[in-house]
């Protein structure tokens, strides 16, 4: 069986957890994550992400140093990120509880 | 870091496979990632899916961009027509003194109604003056702009100008009591009617002309915004000249109801000045997305 969860590799949210550290450009957003998640998103699922998260003002497009863009968060790129790991949050603690209370878990 | 150079030439190509648009915007962010990553086929196959998925949601290409001018462009439009349908709410509110004998015993009793009406009077003309030269701003912008192709600006401003210049008048005439609904003084004059006609008429042809000209032309960000500050001010204007008229409503309903409250003029004025909100508040908001984008 695979350890994918799903939602917890979403793309998107870890883009928006990698810049709430500071602006990045595309390869250091890549770096981060697999760093900090274990997540090693590829080129296009990166890009194809960013779009959208740009399209939706969750992140912005800072000045290029020459190919490289750094893109940094919009203050409701943060706003959403805070309420995403809130949710995380919840379902973590609830999810530890409902594990320690589980029958065979005694 | 030295990539396997099949690899490598396959990406670029799967890289080619993104709109223009795209590649012009995230391609070299791109390429240099390709650069300096350890590439797989499992990255050709990633950038295979996700340029197809680009053509789908061309989430940040040259067309998007286009139609963000599309839609900031209808939304301009759609505040000029919304004003069309608040001149006409408003002028026909403000008809709401005639006959005058009615309305004069009415205020004569219930002073607050001379101020209702007074509050629908400025802000509604604060909110017609705002938005139609926001959109004569946006049309000069046009005709200082046009092109070789896109030529024809030329006669629209020269309508819309006239336009402008004869509801500037109409007003003038009502404030200082020649005629016209505006004067609370004197109430309707003789010609109420035709002021009504010939104010609706104004906004009418003048944002034929402006929407004609910037359906054909693509007026600079320095007017756009102008015309957007101007639209805002013509929003909270029209904001006022709702509250004034229903104020005005309610008092009439309550305090004078043989003069007859203008219900339906006051909810097509309430509907216009939504539109107009919603329209403004999409504007604001393109104009944001295409700054961001340059």
């Amino acid at each position: 069986m695979g350890n994918d969860i799903g939602r917890f590799s979403d793309p998107g949210l870890l883009i928006l957890a990698s810049l709430a550290s500071g602006a990045k450009h595309g390869y250091a957003i890549l770096e981060d994550i697999s760093s900090f998640s274990g997540v090693r998103f590829e080129p296009g699922t990166l890009y194809g992400a960013l779009a959208r998260l740009e399209r939706e003002r969750l992140v912005e497009a800072l000045e290029p140093a020459g190919r490289r863009r750094p893109y940094g968060l919009t203050p409701s790129g943060r706003r959403v990120l805070e309420a995403r790991l809130a949710t995380l949050d919840r379902v973590v603690s609830v999810g530890r509880e409902r594990v320690r209370r589980a029958p065979g878990n005694v | 870091m030295r990539q396997r150079g099949w690899l490598r030439a396959a990406s670029g190509i799967a890289l080619r496979l993104y709109p223009d648009g795209w590649q012009a915007r995230y391609g070299p962010e791109l390429e240099d990632i390709l650069d300096h990553r350890r590439l797989s086929a499992f990255t050709v196959l990633d950038l295979t899916l996700s340029a197809l998925s680009a053509h789908r949601n061309p989430e940040f290409g040259i067309t998007e961009v286009f139609s963000m001018t599309a839609r900031l462009r209808s939304s301009i439009v759609s505040i000029l027509i919304a004003l069309v349908i608040f001149a006409i709410a408003w002028a026909s509110v403000l008809s709401v003194r005639d006959p005058l004998p009615a309305w004069l015993a009415a205020v004569d009793t219930h002073p607050d109604l001379r101020l209702a009406v007074g509050l629908v009077q400025l802000s509604g003309a604060v909110a017609l003056l705002a938005i139609v030269g926001g959109g004569l701003v946006l049309l000069a912008s046009a005709c200082l702009r046009r092109d070789d192709a896109r030529r024809g600006t030329g006669r629209p401003l020269a309508v819309a100008m006239a336009a402008f210049a004869v509801f500037l008048g109409l007003l003038v005439a009502a404030a200082i009591g020649l005629f016209g609904p505006l004067n609370t003084t004197i109430g309707p004059g003789p010609a109420s009617g035709l002021w009504v006609a010939g104010l609706v008429c104004c906004v009418v042809v003048g944002v034929a002309a402006v929407a004609r000209a910037v359906a054909r032309s693509a007026p600079d960000a320095t007017a756009i915004r102008l015309c957007l500050i101007l639209g805002l001010v013509g929003v909270i204007g029209m904001a006022f000249t709702v509250i004034g008229s229903v104020w005005l409503g309610a008092a009439v309903t309550l305090d004078a109801p043989e003069i007859g409250a203008p219900l339906l003029l006051i909810i097509s004025m309430v509907v216009a000045a939504l539109w107009a909100a919603a329209a403004l508040w999409r504007a604001a908001g393109e104009m944001a997305l295409q700054r961001r984008s340059q």
